[in-house]
Parts: structure tokens; C-alpha cells; sequence
């Protein structure tokens, strides 16, 4: 009997040795990352909290935090500015990667790494400058946006308040484009030329070009890349949080910023509640499980 | 070519297209530079009169943006450097140790399971942070680990574990099983195959991934920003966004910028990264990958 | 010493590689593993290698047992064999030098020794010039002799090659082909089992040939056998080029003819015994074994195609709905569609069951 199980495992000698390869890995992928995400949903449904008699003294409420939410004075108004958001995020990111990805696919092959390079400057810059560079950029007096606007006699905007909530969204193109550039250009590069050769020995145009071959081709890597995209925004942090004053100050929220991300965050350490923050987090985290089920089906990865 | 190239009007729309849309791109930047080098108080749009390394100066010896009061962050300057030191090495070498045996082992081994495990971890490097971070904290806190640099770099590193590993598995999957078992039929055991042949042939996509975890810990904000709630040990990312919220952060009306400080700031993030990578290339150049031996 | 298989099987799960095989292998001698692909040929070698382990039967080499599918294992690096795979294998963060040297350092021997025998292999194998290079500076052809030096470095037993020759182009495979054979028969002079689909160098260079299909092996000999004494149909068109011509037929004892159609060919009195009580029957003729134009006697058929090679002319030969192939030398001149008389040599003729494929004659 013994016998056997030795030859077993004398037999399986190789597997087994790779295996324990592969177990220290998973254990901080699954405390740090799996378990969090599990623990949301637990404490979504608690009214826990970071200070006061609830950090201790916490329990169960079931669905309470997910029914106050549409009651909550600023949720509502989060959500809607996430929508729109996401929405215009969504749609400039893609536009724009897709004509900065016609440029590069268009070009001849030399030219084409440099292009990209350059192209992915905005992408490649540390996450956390980019707002920050914004901050000195928008700034009414002294920042480089008015200043070119007053050379050219037309009148300064207050990028810093006004127009926040557009200035949010044009960092997050600025910097998110070049995401959508590269999906898209393997994308492109996928299609043989053949296609095209042929379709030029029947004398077809550029658009139709576009439109008949090219668009229908890389139907797929599109709507991955427009899932992928939207997942990213819904969960935005930093561009927001940085915009928006970084914490500071009395007011409840800031208006113009608050994406959902930052509201979550807030009201888990501004107003201490973490069971709401929770659940806040809970329904961006199933929106983006859902996207990335369709993603995964899709064959995307 | 996707387009056919001739017709000179559309050249022509297409090179002032591209044209506006570099402009576009790189417009940001300048800015940044040209004021790292200027006179406090001042902001440039073109290479300023003065050229001074002033600001540079004021960061590492410790003195406030705000030339009287104001919160003292200059002293703090270095110590963001260390800090975000720290965190880069431990994310980087938690990948490393730990990611590059579990890449390997996932190529190298054939179960039923394994394209379901792939996926599985996948899975958990999708999942949004606004879901983790808040219970994050909450397990942090419950462990300990607040305010804990090389904790917190560990938690940074899990996170980048998921997609490092499908890049190095990817490396190892390109290393053909032959090599190994040439290598076991001269005489190697497995401790030995492993050091002599798989390493020195992964060592280019090593190299990879430690360079794309050390730029993550480095650059990373929100992790740090949940689990660093203490001054003393926050990181680069933190102070420049601190700095520049206290600048910025009086809404309409901010005179009194002190823009130079803060541009300095910020080269002096993009510094370090840019060192490594260059470290890196040289030592990527060395190692020729090349075709393993196969001819055709 | 000697490699013999008792009984050898191998499965990989449900699929079997290896189907019960017996095999012996001569000290020193060149043996060659031919067959299509997918026949068992490469796990064959992995078995001797030890790569894989058998699922059934033995292996011994000398009398050493190997493997027996059980409890009884020897690894690779105890067996002192050697293989060159088809890829080569070579270590890519390593110079063609320290390539060669690998299997010495790995067991700890002495640097002077070392750089000896590194060089005692180099110049056999032409490749001193090339001892700084990395792998992907290498032709196929000089990484082929760096992956054969490193592979004889510890003088093996055994030498196991699996389809060297493959990634090179045509015109050195000819050349290649010659040398190893020189190498195998002056230099190496120990056992090797070599592989390949290519019939051609399973003829130039082998001592014995083992021909496989399915996991079994159908036939084994030396190719002079195999050419003229195949055990099967399989065996009889697998070797030669154009392959032997194969025709359906059917054995009139009565009149003892062979009907082969079209025509019947008169059967030699020393068939008769032999092919009573069969029927169905498959005649098999060498092109080379096949006389055009015959002077007297032959058989009638239309010229259908030429093909102008340089040493030889393929004639395809059809008369009503059977069609053969022969050679005749290039400076013999024949049109298209021209009727010829044409010889059978019956003394070179062979002689299948239809059903079973198994010679007669």
C-alpha cells in the first residue's frame, strides 16, 4: 500500500515540485486582492465604521446601505456625473486612440515605432503628475491654458472651478487615449493587406475602404476596447481625487470631481462610514465583474 | 498600408492632423521643464530668462514652498524619495521572487485545472479598486499594517502579481522544453537546470517585469494614499499631490504659486525611473535573446 | 552493449505511441527509426533517452535494465546517452564553446580537460572558427555540428538524433548526410539511433533500418532487405523513389496466368506452389525492374507522361485503366502518347495478399 503511494509520488516527482513553485504566489494575490473583494460585499451590508461607536460596536443590516443610497444628498448627484463621465471619457478616449492609431498604421514601418513612442508620452507619465501638471496648468492667472487664451484675445475660463468637470474629463483623455491606441493598432495590423491590395484592383475608394473592410474586421477588438476603457473610468481614482482638492477642506463634496470612487472614499474616511463606502464600491465592483465576464467572453483578455 | 498614400490634398490633411494632435500630446510638458528651472514665483512659458537650479535647491535642503509659514513639507522632500524607494524594491522584489517561479510553474505544467486557474487570476487583477480599497484598509488596519512601508509594498506588489504573472509565464512559454531536457540528459538535476539554463534564458523577460513593477510601486497613488495616512511616511506621489493640492487648493484665487518648487518636484519623480530604465538597457542589450536555436 | 526493447509499450492517455515493441540494437551499429509521421519513431528515442517512461515492457541497454514501468527507473543522467534534437537545443545565453562544454561542467570536470576536448571536437567537426559565437549567429548548418559536438562530449553509449537533418536545405542535406555517415563509421564509433521520415537517408546511411508505422514496427533489416525483401505493402512502397507499382490482380490457377486486367503476365512455375489458394492479389514492380522498350514479348502501352530528370526519365506507362512507372536512362528519348512494348522482370517481381498486404513472394 505504502509502496504504492511512494510510487506515486516518485511518478509524479515533477509536478509536485513545480507545484510548490506555484503556492506562494497565490497567498498574497488571495489575502490582498481576492479577499478584499470578498470582504466588500460582507461589509457593504454592515454599518461599520472607521471611528466612532460603530468601528467597534458593528452589525449586520442586510440591504440597508444599497436602499439609503438613491436617499443619500450627494450620491445621486455622484452617480450622474460618473455617467456622464464615463460617457464622454469613453467616447473621446476611443475616437481619439483610433485616429492616432490610423496615423501610426498609416505610416511606413520606420516611422511608426517612433510614432507610437511618441504617442504613448501622455500614457507612459507617472499617474500621479499628470493631475498635478494639470493643477499648474489650469490655473486662472498663472497657468499656461488662460495665458495662451489672453494672447489670443479670448477670455480666460475658470478651468479650476467652472469648468472642472470638463477639465476632469479632458485630462482623462489626454492620458487615456493612448490606451485604446495600442488595442487598436494590433488590431489593425491584424488585418492582411491582401484585402486591401484587392480591393484597390477594383478601384474602391478610402472610405469604402474603411467602411467595408476594415470596420467590420476588427469589429471584436472594438467593443473589447471600448469595454476595457469604460471599466477603467467607472473606476477612476486619482485624476479625480487630485482635481477635486485631495481631501482637504469642509466642504461635503466637491461638485464638479466627485466621481464615485472619490465619493466612496469619502464617506469611508470623512464621514467615517465605511459600511456605505462599501457598498458604493460593491456596485462599481459588480458593474466592472459584469463587463469583464462579457470581456472574457468575447475571448479578449 | 491602410491608406492609399498620394493625393496630395489628403496628405495634406493628414500631416496638419497630425500636426495639431502632436502639439496636442506634448504641450503639457515643456511646461513642466521650463519651470523646474525657473525663479521662484515665476512660471514660463518659454525658456525663461534665468535659469537657476534654485528650486532643486530649496526641495533637498528642506524648505517649504510658502517662503514663511506653510506647512514645513520641504524637510520631507527626501524622505518621499525614500519612501518611494521602498516601496518600488519591495513591490519589485515580490514579484520577482515570488511571481517568476509561479510563471514558470504555470508554463511548465499540464493540468485539467490550468486554463481555469489562468482565468482565475486574471479575474482578481480586473477587480476595481474602488471595490478593494476600503476593505483593504479595513484588513489592514485589523493587521497592522498601516502606515507600514514594507507592508504596504507588498500589498502593492499582490497587486501587480496577477498580470506579471501572465507576462512571465508568456517569457517561460517561449523558452522551448527542449533546452531543459538537453540540460537533464547531461547531467543537471532540477536545482541545477533551473540556474543554469531557465534563468539565464528568462533573464530579458525578468528584467521586463522587475522594470514594470519597480515603475508601479514608484508611481503609485491610491494604495499608498489608503494605507500611508501618516505624513511621516508618505511617498513622492503623496507629498507632490499634497503640495500641489496646498498650492492649488484655494479654488479660484491663488496667487502666489510657487510653480518652480512644484515643476522641480516633479522631475524629480520622472528622474528615477528614467535612471533604471537606462540601467536596464544596457543590460538588456548585453543579453541577446536572439532565436533559441531555431533555424527555420 | 546493446539496446534491446522487450515488449515495449507506450500511451499517452488514451493514444498509443508505442505498440508493443521488440527491438535489438547492435553495439556500435548505425540504426535508423524511418517511417511516416506520427508512427512512434520520436518516442521511441525519448523512451532509450529516458524522457519518457514506458507504460509496458522493458528496456535494457547492455545488461542494464532501464525501465520497466515500474518501480525501476534509471534517469537520463545516469544512463550516459546523448540526444540531438531536431531544434538543436542550444543554449542561447551561451557561446558555441561553452555550448560544447555544458555537459563537462555540469559534471565538475577539469577546465584543462575540458578545453581539450572542446577543441579535439571542434576540429572534427570543422566548427574551430566558431567557438566565441552565440547561437543566433550560426547557420542550420553550423549549429547542427555545434549541438552533434556538445552531444559527443562525454562520449556517450549511446547517440540519439531525431531528424537532424530536417531544417537544413537540400543540397547541404546530401552533403551532411555523407559526413555524418564518415563521423559515425571513423569517430564516434558508438551505438546510434537516428530518426527520420526521409527514406532516402534512412538508405544512405544506415547499418539496419527499422521501419514503423502506428507504433509498431512492420519490418527491420538492412536496406538491401527491406528493398528486396519487404514483408509488406507498406514496407515495399515506403522505400525506393518512384515507390514500387503497385497493380491489382487476380491469380488464374487454371490456366496459370496472372490477370492483371488488361493484360496477364504468365506465372513461373516456382509461383504456382506458393500462390495456390490464393486469389486476390497485389503485383508489385520496381520501376527500375521494369524494361522499356522491350525487344521481344512485351506488352503494349501508351507513353502518358515524361519527366526529364538529370541522372534518369520517369515514364508514367498506362494501358486501359492500369498505370506504371519506370526509369530509363536520361539519353533514351520517348514522346508523349508513343505506344512501347514493355517488359515485367519476374524475378524481381513481389507478390502480395490483397486483403492482408503480407508478401507471398
Amino acid at each position: 500500500m505504502i509502496r504504492k503511494l511512494w510510487f506515486k509520488i516518485q511518478l509524479y516527482r515533477r509536478e509536485i515540485f513545480l507545484g510548490l513553485f506555484l503556492i506562494p504566489a497565490l497567498i498574497p494575490m488571495v489575502v490582498f486582492q481576492l479577499y478584499p473583494a470578498l470582504k466588500a460585499v460582507w461589509f457593504s451590508m454592515t454599518n461599520i465604521a472607521i471611528m466612532g461607536p460603530h468601528a467597534v460596536d458593528w452589525s449586520f443590516i442586510g440591504l440597508k446601505n444599497f436602499g439609503y443610497l438613491p436617499r443619500d444628498p450627494y450620491f445621486p448627484h455622484s452617480a450622474k456625473l460618473t455617467g456622464y463621465y464615463c460617457a464622454a471619457s469613453l467616447v473621446l478616449r476611443f475616437i481619439l486612440g483610433f485616429i492616432a492609431a490610423l496615423f501610426v498604421t498609416s505610416s511606413r514601418s520606420k516611422w511608426r515605432i517612433g510614432l507610437t513612442l511618441l504617442f504613448l508620452i501622455p500614457y507612459i507619465i507617472p499617474g500621479s503628475i499628470k493631475p498635478v501638471l494639470y493643477l499648474s496648468l489650469m490655473d486662472v492667472h498663472s497657468g499656461l491654458y488662460n495665458r495662451v487664451l489672453r494672447a489670443l484675445h479670448l477670455p480666460p475660463q475658470s478651468w479650476t472651478y467652472e469648468r472642472l468637470t470638463e477639465s476632469l474629463i479632458s485630462l482623462n483623455v489626454w492620458a487615456g487615449y493612448a490606451f485604446a491606441m495600442i488595442i487598436l493598432i494590433s488590431a489593425l495590423l491584424s488585418i492582411p493587406k491582401e484585402y486591401y491590395e484587392i480591393a484597390d484592383i477594383y478601384g474602391a475608394s478610402r472610405w469604402t475602404k474603411f467602411f467595408r473592410i476594415t470596420l467590420p474586421l476588427i469589429k471584436f477588438p472594438i467593443i473589447l476596447c471600448l469595454i476595457m476603457i469604460f471599466k477603467e473610468d467607472i473606476d477612476d481614482f486619482t485624476y479625480a481625487y487630485v482635481l477635486g482638492g485631495g481631501g482637504g477642506g469642509d466642504q461635503p463634496i466637491n461638485f464638479k470631481t466627485d466621481i464615485l470612487a472619490v465619493y466612496a472614499y469619502y464617506k469611508a474616511f470623512q464621514y467615517g462610514e465605511l459600511g456605505i463606502g462599501c457598498a458604493i464600491g460593491l456596485i462599481v465592483g459588480i458593474i466592472v465583474f459584469i463587463l469583464t465576464l462579457a470581456q472574457l467572453r468575447m475571448g479578449g483578455v | 498600408m491602410l491608406k492609399k498614400i498620394g493625393e496630395p490634398s489628403f496628405k495634406f490633411i493628414k500631416y496638419i492632423t497630425l500636426l495639431w494632435f502632436i502639439i496636442y500630446i506634448i504641450s503639457p510638458l515643456p511646461w513642466l521643464f521650463t519651470n523646474a528651472f525657473a525663479v521662484r514665483g515665476a512660471s514660463y512659458v518659454k525658456i525663461p530668462e534665468e535659469i537657476t537650479l534654485d528650486n532643486f535647491y530649496r526641495i533637498f535642503r528642506a524648505m517649504s514652498p510658502r517662503s514663511e509659514v506653510g506647512l514645513m513639507h520641504g524637510e520631507r522632500v527626501h524622505k518621499w524619495i525614500m519612501n518611494s524607494l521602498i516601496l518600488a524594491l519591495v513591490a519589485m522584489g515580490v514579484v520577482l521572487l515570488l511571481g517568476s517561479p509561479a510563471g514558470y510553474a504555470l508554463s511548465r505544467l499540464r493540468f485539467r485545472g490550468k486554463d481555469l486557474l489562468m482565468t482565475a487570476i486574471l479575474l482578481i487583477g480586473f477587480m476595481p479598486m474602488t471595490a478593494k480599497m476600503l476593505p483593504l484598509y479595513k484588513i489592514c488596519l485589523d493587521m497592522g499594517i498601516v502606515n507600514n512601508l514594507v507592508g504596504t509594498g507588498i500589498v502593492i506588489g499582490s497587486g501587480a502579481l496577477p498580470f506579471q504573472i501572465w507576462l512571465l509565464k508568456a517569457f517561460f512559454d517561449y523558452i522551448p522544453d527542449e533546452l531543459e531536457e538537453q540540460a537533464e540528459l547531461f547531467g543537471c538535476n532540477r536545482l541545477e537546470t533551473l540556474f543554469r539554463v531557465v534563468l539565464p534564458s528568462s533573464g530579458v523577460g525578468l528584467m521586463a517585469s522587475a522594470f514594470l513593477t519597480f515603475l508601479s510601486g514608484w508611481g503609485n497613488f491610491t494604495t499608498s494614499l489608503i494605507l500611508l495616512r501618516s505624513e511621516r511616511v508618505y511617498t513622492l506621489p503623496l507629498g507632490i499631490v499634497s503640495v500641489a493640492t496646498e498650492i492649488y487648493g484655494g479654488g479660484e484665487s491663488s496667487i502666489n504659486i510657487d510653480l518652480a518648487y512644484l515643476s522641480a518636484l516633479g522631475i524629480v519623480f520622472i528622474i528615477p525611473p528614467l535612471l533604471v530604465y537606462l540601467l536596464f538597457r544596457r543590460a538588456l542589450i548585453g543579453i541577446k535573446l536572439g532565436r533559441i536555436a531555431m533555424r527555420y | 552493449m546493446a539496446i534491446r526493447f522487450e515488449n515495449v509499450t507506450k500511451r499517452f492517455g488514451n493514444v498509443v505511441a508505442v505498440d508493443n515493441v521488440n527491438l535489438e540494437i547492435n553495439e556500435g551499429e548505425f540504426m535508423v527509426l524511418l517511417g511516416p509521421s506520427g508512427c512512434g519513431k520520436t518516442t521511441t528515442l525519448r523512451l532509450i533517452a529516458g524522457l519518457e517512461r514506458v507504460t509496458e515492457g522493458k528496456i535494457f541497454l547492455g545488461d542494464e535494465l532501464l525501465d520497466d514501468g515500474g518501480i525501476r527507473y534509471v534517469p537520463p543522467k545516469n544512463r550516459n546517452v546523448s540526444m540531438v534534437f531536431q531544434s538543436y537545443a542550444l543554449f542561447p545565453h551561451l557561446n558555441v564553446f561553452e555550448n560544447i562544454a555544458f555537459p563537462a561542467r555540469v559534471n565538475r570536470r577539469p577546465r584543462r580537460e575540458i578545453k581539450k576536448r572542446v577543441h579535439e571536437l571542434a576540429g572534427m567537426l570543422g566548427i574551430e572558427k566558431l567557438l566565441r559565437r552565440k547561437p543566433d549567429e550560426l547557420s542550420g548548418g553550423e549549429a547542427q555540428r555545434v549541438a552533434l559536438a556538445r552531444a559527443l562530449m562525454l562520449k556517450p553509449r549511446v547517440l540519439l538524433l531525431d531528424e537532424p537533418l530536417a531544417n537544413l536545405d537540400a543540397k547541404l542535406r546530401v552533403s551532411t548526410r555523407a559526413d555524418l555517415k564518415r563521423l559515425h563509421k571513423e569517430e564516434f564509433k558508438c551505438t546510434t539511433v537516428y530518426v527520420t521520415h526521409d527514406q532516402v537517408e534512412a538508405l544512405s546511411m544506415a547499418d539496419r533500418i527499422a521501419l514503423m508505422r502506428e507504433g509498431r514496427i512492420l519490418q527491420v533489416g538492412t536496406g538491401d532487405e527491406l528493398c528486396e525483401k519487404p514483408k509488406n505493402t507498406f514496407v515495399a512502397s515506403f522505400l525506393g523513389s518512384p515507390p514500387m507499382n503497385m497493380i491489382d490482380c487476380t491469380f488464374d490457377e487454371l490456366n496459370r496466368k496472372l490477370d492483371l486486367g488488361p493484360f496477364a503476365i504468365e506465372v513461373p512455375k516456382s509461383w504456382i506452389e506458393p500462390l495456390k489458394g490464393h486469389r486476390e492479389l497485389i503485383f508489385g514492380i520496381r520501376p527500375g525492374s521494369i524494361t522499356v522498350p522491350q525487344e521481344e514479348g512485351g506488352i503494349g502501352f501508351e507513353v502518358y507522361v515524361v519527366e526529364p530528370l538529370v541522372e534518369e526519365t520517369i515514364l508514367t506507362l498506362k494501358r486501359e485503366d492500369v498505370m506504371i512507372k519506370t526509369i530509363v536512362p536520361p539519353d533514351h528519348r520517348f514522346r508523349m502518347g508513343e505506344t512501347v512494348q514493355v517488359g515485367f522482370n519476374l524475378d524481381k517481381a513481389h507478390i502480395f495478399d490483397r486483403n492482408t498486404g503480407e508478401a507471398i513472394l
